[in-house]
């Protein structure tokens, strides 16, 4: 993964990578949440990762003010804009309707978002260790 | 529709039903209320379930091998859309030497019968279970899925 | 891009002196193996070039699936697609794809190093 170390393998190694980074730091969020269920006043944070991978991935949005460079053949160079990193910050959800003592953690509903959150993890590490596996396959030489 | 619309789906199942448990719970525990703030005996309670409408999914229509179409559902589960008060009659007691007897010496009680909470209470417990279940599951169906992966 | 007609070809032109014919998979052996050197180079040119176009084809459509189970990867990290059952179905295909080129390459080196160890 390109923040670890200068080797990229792959921008899908990294997002994949990248998409644990994510889903780790939305089960503190949650764990949070949850652990404060009975706070009053605590208001629910969470970590819009999944939005922050697509833009890592898609590149940054196009400005509607800027205009664009226009190619109109494959073999001509388009704008070569940096890739935009992969930093998700959790945010506070204020949105959500509270309850009388000012708390706004439905514990159900995290309870849920931890189960799905863990099975996202489970399964962007397999589809990690494919891409792995595929590597050493290519570089040994030998079908696993 | 996917793995992980289905668990939200269940999720907002769970907050309804909790919904309806503390509901269920005050109704019993005011069953005998004569006093409100509102002045007169507590009023019966209960909670408006609808179904929930997801905005953004746009409804597909898909046809089947068969050649039969459904349209995709663009729903996303089910929330509360308000606690309503029961407007069936008071009970009334007969009971002329009770501080709070009208003119005739009933004294009104709330309209709670605990017989019947306590059975809307036992459905709401088991529908909760069956949400939790549908989340295991679809957890289960996820990890088998994954297995494929795992040569 | 069948395996039958694959191998057939493969083996055809890295042993020379064996025609298989790569028209139709299946298809019975109509000719006698031919005996003369002639023929032989005769079959393996004509062989050689349908060779080049199946291997060609071959690698094409392993590196297609590769490109979409990598996508299809992207998107279910993004949360772009929702389908578990499509990636996984495509990330399986696309090793089986990768470990059958890699056979089929082990396979072709084998045999090249074989043949040419062979005393002339």
């Amino acid at each position: 993964m390109a923040e670890i170390s200068g080797l990229s393998f792959g921008s899908t190694i990294d997002t994949l990578g990248n998409s644990l980074v994510g889903a780790s730091m939305q089960n503190e969020q949650i764990a949070n949440n949850i652990a404060n269920a009975n706070t009053p006043g605590f208001h629910r944070s969470s970590v819009s990762f999944k939005d922050a991978l697509a833009a890592a991935v898609d590149g940054p949005a196009t400005d509607p003010d800027t205009l664009p460079m226009t190619a109109d053949d494959d073999r001509q160079f388009g704008m070569m804009t940096g890739p935009v990193p992969f930093d998700p910050k959790p945010v506070t959800d204020d949105q959500m309707k509270m309850r009388a003592d000012g708390s706004n953690v439905d514990v159900d509903r995290e309870m849920a978002e931890l189960s799905s959150n863990s099975g996202y993890q489970q399964t962007m590490a397999q589809l990690l260790q494919t891409q792995y596996t595929r590597l050493r396959e290519a570089i040994t030489e030998q079908p696993k | 529709m996917g793995f992980y619309d289905s668990i939200d789906i269940s999720a907002t199942g769970l907050s309804a039903e909790r919904l309806q448990m503390d509901v269920i719970a005050n109704n019993i525990a005011n069953a005998s209320t004569t006093r409100t703030a509102a002045g007169g005996p507590f009023k019966r309670q209960l909670v408006i379930f609808s179904e929930k409408q997801d905005p953004n999914a746009t409804s597909e229509s898909e046809a089947g091998p068969d050649g039969v179409s459904s349209t995709a559902g663009s729903s996303a589960g089910v929330e509360a859309t308000g606690i309503v008060q029961d407007q069936s009659p008071d009970r009334l007691v007969f009971d002329p030497g009770n501080p709070d007897a009208d003119a005739r010496g009933y004294v009104h009680y709330p309209n709670v019968e605990v017989v019947k909470e306590m059975v809307d209470m036992m459905t709401a417990s088991r529908a909760y279970e069956a949400n939790v279940t549908a989340i295991q599951e679809t957890r289960t169906m996820g990890n088998a899925a994954l297995n494929l992966l795992r040569s | 891009m069948d395996i039958n007609s694959a191998y057939n070809s493969a083996m055809s032109s890295s042993i020379p002196g064996t025609f298989v014919p790569d028209i139709a998979p299946g298809a019975p052996r109509t000719e006698p193996i031919p005996g003369d050197a002639g023929d032989a180079t005769g079959a393996a040119g004509a062989a050689s070039t349908s060779f080049r176009d199946t291997v060609k084809s071959f690698l094409t459509d392993t590196n297609d699936k590769l490109a979409t189970s990598d996508q299809l990867s992207t998107d279910l990290a993004t949360g772009k697609t929702n389908d578990l059952n499509k990636v996984v179905t495509s990330v399986e295909e696309a090793n089986l794809a990768m470990q059958f080129t890699l056979a089929v390459r082990n396979k072709l080196m084998d045999a090249y190093t074989e043949v040419s160890r062979m005393q002339m």
